[in-house]
């Protein structure tokens, strides 16, 4: 039986060598959500494919999509957009590869979710063009737990309701107050005045993101992550290697 | 299905190379069982590679003396480093015969998708051996992809201070293409880069 075809708009996450001469990527895309495909003959310089496949390149693919096939066939492909400003600035490259790596661990192979792939490709122009990559990053972590099922509560001390919370409690899923993160087994610190910069990035549009500091909440945020999606060594994957020192100002 | 177990063990040795599955690899065993003279061949080059291959410690391509033979050539001494991602590189350029500087293999490039970062690389001691060998002109002869580029950009500010010249190979239209399947970022780059008729 012929696969069914399906355009689509994508983003590439990886690449894997494949062969000699060909190319099996990894696709985040809008309306099949992650999947494997195979390009084949792509690294040949003749080939039509040859500069289409960038890692971080938005393309649409007409796709082969068989659901008993775990990689699909890539039939016809184009570049929409390239986001010239990786290829010249390794720090912006290493926010990518971060949010690359997010889409990754917590989307499931072939979990359809529009909501999230619009949420990431917004996020990655964001962070590619306006700058402040860690408060876009950390507002894109807090909206795409809540697409993926785990809302954090940021407004109010889960557990009492009233208090001002400071803390990040995952077995309550979200924050708590001192008095009451007292009892919790697992208690992730902020330091001030982290949660009000997370309730803005969490409560406000993405565009918010870009003009907020980057509050340095990286890695308590990614923690509290690994811990509601139950996902082994998420922040460290997700971290991957450090953007090298900005330049001193002057 | 059984098969004696040096055949097995031979089978899986060789499915652990690129591009070889399990077919390939007993249709390469059986005939290796056919030709026992290539085993011995095969072995014997198997064994000298291991002990006798290692990593150049001035370029890091790959040799067997060390310093390799174009670090020590004094005829190559020419002011010129063509910086490459992996040792095989360095037999592209030289088949070429036409470039007689040498050579600095960074062993990949940046790629922090996949855990690659300036520690990984052997980046450290590029503008030190810069300075030391009075290079002139370090040319980037990395791959056109967002990786390649984003090291040869990292690279060239990290060089910004020695007060050498950076160039990066040519990019554009291959030999004997045709421009009307000729891809968008290709065609950009081909007239971007354009040259004098000469």
């Amino acid at each position: 039986m012929i696969a069914p075809r399906v355009r689509t708009r994508g983003l590439v996450l990886r690449k894997i060598p494949y062969g000699e001469s060909s190319w099996i990527l990894s696709l985040f895309t809008y309306h099949l959500g992650k999947l494997k495909v195979l390009v084949k003959g792509a690294k040949r310089p003749k080939s039509r494919f040859v500069s289409t496949f960038e890692t971080f390149h938005v393309v649409e693919v007409v796709v082969g999509v068989k659901e008993t096939r775990e990689i699909q066939h890539v039939y016809e492909a184009r570049t929409l957009v390239t986001l010239p400003e990786l290829r010249t600035s390794y720090a912006k490259q290493v926010w990518a590869s971060r949010l690359v790596r997010a889409i990754e661990l917590l989307v499931p192979e072939r979990a359809q979710s529009r909501g999230l792939y619009s949420l990431t490709e917004r996020s990655l122009f964001l962070m590619v063009k306006e700058g402040h990559e860690e408060s876009v990053f950390l507002a894109f972590v807090l909206k795409a737990l809540r697409t993926l099922g785990y809302p954090p509560t940021l407004d109010r001390c889960v557990v009492c309701g009233r208090r001002v919370p400071r803390h990040l409690s995952p077995r309550r899923g979200g924050a708590v107050c001192s008095a009451c993160g007292e009892h919790e087994p697992v208690l992730i610190y902020l330091p001030e005045p982290g949660i009000r910069t997370l309730q803005t990035l969490y409560g406000s549009s993405l565009g918010v993101a870009t003009q907020v500091p980057d509050p340095g909440l990286l890695e308590p945020v990614l923690r509290y992550a690994e811990w509601v999606t139950g996902i082994d060594g998420l922040t460290e994957r997700v971290l991957g290697p450090s953007p090298p020192p900005a330049a001193p100002a002057g | 299905m059984w098969v004696p177990s040096s055949v097995d063990r031979l089978i899986r040795a060789l499915k652990k190379l690129p591009g070889i599955g399990t077919r390939t690899a007993e249709r390469l065993v059986f005939f290796l069982l056919r030709n026992p003279s290539i085993i011995q061949e095969l072995a014997q080059s198997l064994d000298q590679a291991a002990k006798e291959l290692r990593f150049c410690s001035i370029c890091h391509g790959i040799t067997d003396t060390d310093p390799c033979p174009i670090c020590q050539d004094p005829g190559r001494a020419t002011g010129v480093l063509a910086v490459v991602e992996r040792p095989q590189d360095v037999f592209l350029f030289e088949k070429l015969g036409i470039f007689r500087g040498r050579y600095h293999v960074l062993g990949g490039v940046l790629s922090p998708v996949d855990g690659i970062g300036p520690d990984q690389l052997f980046l450290r001691d590029l503008p030190e051996r810069v300075q030391r060998e009075q290079i002139q002109e370090v040319i980037l002869a990395l791959n056109p992809t967002v990786e390649g580029d984003a090291t040869a950009q990292y690279i060239h500010d990290l060089l910004k201070d020695s007060g050498v010249k950076v160039t990066r190979i040519a990019r554009g239209l291959p030999a004997g293409s045709d421009i009307s399947l000729t891809d968008v970022t290709t065609l950009k780059e081909a007239l971007l880069g354009r040259s004098e008729w000469e």
